[in-house]
């Protein structure tokens, strides 16, 4: 399989948690409905459509820092006291993602990226955490067929129903994503979410996978990049 | 003539006070990347402030063909109400000439000049829209790390003011408030900027636009002077514009750095100014001038402060201060 391989970096990011109001709460890692309307800016559409497989490596540890800013909203809307709104927003500092792409829209893409083209802007969950996607390099990876083997290394997040047990190592600090939203359907509405698992510093995680992936869960599948290490796409 | 599709590198100083403050941190300088890190930074809001108030400061009635009006402004009522987004639309659309009719996308657009450039999320009963501006801005950092100091001061009226007791004598304070605040002696950041050409298309944004969001990150850096703000200067601006709409190189500002180092900063003769610093710009100079043989770059402009000291060359053409 083809996989599209660039990088995406910025100096804030901030990917808004949907069930936080006063305090905007951000994901720690950059969201697949947050990617997938990346690479529809890219491309210049409203809604990237059609098969479409992601898989991100951190490469940069989470970190998170709370600030207080300005927002003009509620609090000035029919005459309130103050001109602004003060609101909590947590910002992903540094990040630095590794992004493996494999699709239908594989030949555009890389296009554009290959090119240092984007039709829109291109940013990090919010507009001022501006980013651009860099090119790194086009691989062909053999995906692995089920039953998947009892033990796999990966430096890409991993959806948690694909993880039957870790294999805890020293020194790595696992970090789960609960209730990620999976799929935006247009005008701010989406469908079904997605738990994820994670090595805080972007480092390899040793596990065993479920054998044979359910029917019943968002879908994944796993490729050999080099040597041991295999990379999740879902 | 379609707006190109561009970057913008801004570069600007703060002597003895600190422009974006943390109210979570006491209001001390925002600080993004941790202590040890040591930079500090100013968010993107603050900077589009500083457009926005130049704008509404050079053009109160609206301007050329009054498409200068300033939506996200603080106006309020003869008993002191603060004005909300339908009203605000309103008196635009007054201003403008067009009383009576309804404020929609592209009325708004076509008279509200920060709307047109920045984007903006309006909603109200009968109207409602998202648009995403061509100009977004990433948060300014500094090019080094910076010490804040704690300072307190008085001032000379009390918090109080003096009142008969029951004897009828005069009861009062002997002394001013006590005020506390954190400021910095010399600080310079740099902010990157993105300029997209099918956005500008969409919004209507013209040339004359965009030189009067450069005017105004210039002219609106110099006009935001308050004693807690610091004296501001602006010392940088470059703009640089694509032959190609969908071309971009991205992080100017990786490529631009600041002498003295970072030693220099943390030891205990910090520079307080801009005749202390200089900066390189060579990086940035070999950046621009290979996108500029592969054809890529419609134009290159910028604009300096005369006191900035600069090493390297930026090939494209110096303009004169506003």
């Amino acid at each position: 399989m083809r996989i599209l391989v660039f990088e995406l970096k910025g100096s804030l990011a901030h990917f808004r948690r949907p069930d936080t109001t006063v305090t905007h709460a951000t994901y720690p890692f950059i969201p697949r409905t947050v990617l997938w309307g990346l690479l529809g800016s890219v491309l210049g559409v409203e809604q990237l459509t059609g098969e479409n497989w992601i898989g991100i490596q951190l490469m940069s540890p989470v970190h998170t820092v709370a600030q207080e800013v300005s927002m003009l909203g509620k609090g000035w809307v029919g005459g309130g006291g103050s001109f602004n709104r003060p609101t909590s927003i947590e910002l992903v500092v540094n990040p630095r993602y590794r992004v493996y792409y494999a699709g239908e829209h594989f030949n555009d893409l890389k296009d554009m990226i290959g090119n240092s083209c984007s039709h829109y802007h291109t940013y990090l969950g919010s507009a001022y955490c501006l980013t651009f996607p860099r090119y790194l390099e086009t691989i062909e990876a053999e995906e692995i067929t089920t039953p998947y083997p009892a033990q796999m290394s990966t430096r890409t997040v991993l959806p948690s129903h694909s993880v039957k047990q870790l294999d805890p190592q020293s020194g790595s600090q696992y970090g789960r994503v609960g209730g990620m939203q999976y799929q935006h359907l247009g005008n701010r509405t989406f469908s079904g979410t997605i738990n994820l698992l994670y090595e805080v510093h972007g480092g390899l995680i040793k596990f065993e996978p479920v054998r044979t992936p359910s029917l019943d869960a968002p879908p994944y599948r796993f490729l050999h990049i080099s040597g041991d290490e295999v990379i999740c796409l879902w | 003539m379609a707006v190109h599709s561009g970057e913008i590198l801004f570069v600007k100083s703060v002597k003895d006070g600190i422009p974006n403050r943390d109210p979570l941190n006491e209001s001390d300088a925002r600080r993004i990347f941790g202590e040890e890190d040591g930079r500090i930074s100013l968010s993107d809001v603050s900077i589009k402030r500083d457009v926005r108030d130049y704008v509404l400061a050079k053009y109160p009635d609206g301007g050329p063909n009054k498409r200068f009006f300033i939506f996200c402004r603080e106006e309020r009522t003869d008993e002191g109400k603060l004005l909300g987004r339908e009203s605000l639309a309103k008196k635009i659309m007054e201003r403008a000439g067009l009383a009576g009719k309804s404020a929609s996308r592209e009325t708004l657009l076509q008279y509200a000049y920060d709307m047109r450039i920045f984007g903006a999320v309006y909603s109200v009963q009968k109207e409602s829209f998202h648009q995403t501006g061509p100009v977004q801005f990433g948060w300014a950092h500094s090019l080094h790390p910076v010490e804040t100091k704690y300072v307190q001061g008085t001032v000379v009226m009390p918090s109080e003011d003096i009142k008969p007791n029951e004897k009828g004598e005069e009861q009062g304070r002997q002394q001013g408030t006590i005020w506390t605040t954190y400021i910095l002696p010399f600080v310079v950041f740099a902010m990157p900027g993105v300029i997209n050409g099918p956005i500008a298309s969409d919004t209507k944004v013209d040339d004359t636009d965009i030189d009067l969001l450069l005017e105004g990150l210039w002219r609106g850096t110099q006009h935001r002077q308050a004693r807690g703000r610091g004296i501001q200067q602006p010392l940088l601006l470059v703009h640089v514009e694509y032959s190609d709409p969908f071309f971009r190189i991205g992080y100017l500002e990786d490529h631009i750095r600041l002498e003295p180092g970072r030693e220099a900063w943390l030891g205990g003769t910090p520079p307080t100014s801009v005749q202390d610093v200089t900066l390189d710009v060579s990086g940035l100079g070999v950046l621009l001038a290979n996108a500029q043989n592969s054809g890529k770059l419609a134009r290159v402009r910028y604009w300096k402060n005369a006191n900035l000291e600069m090493t390297g060359d930026i090939p494209g053409t110096q303009c004169e201060e506003w």
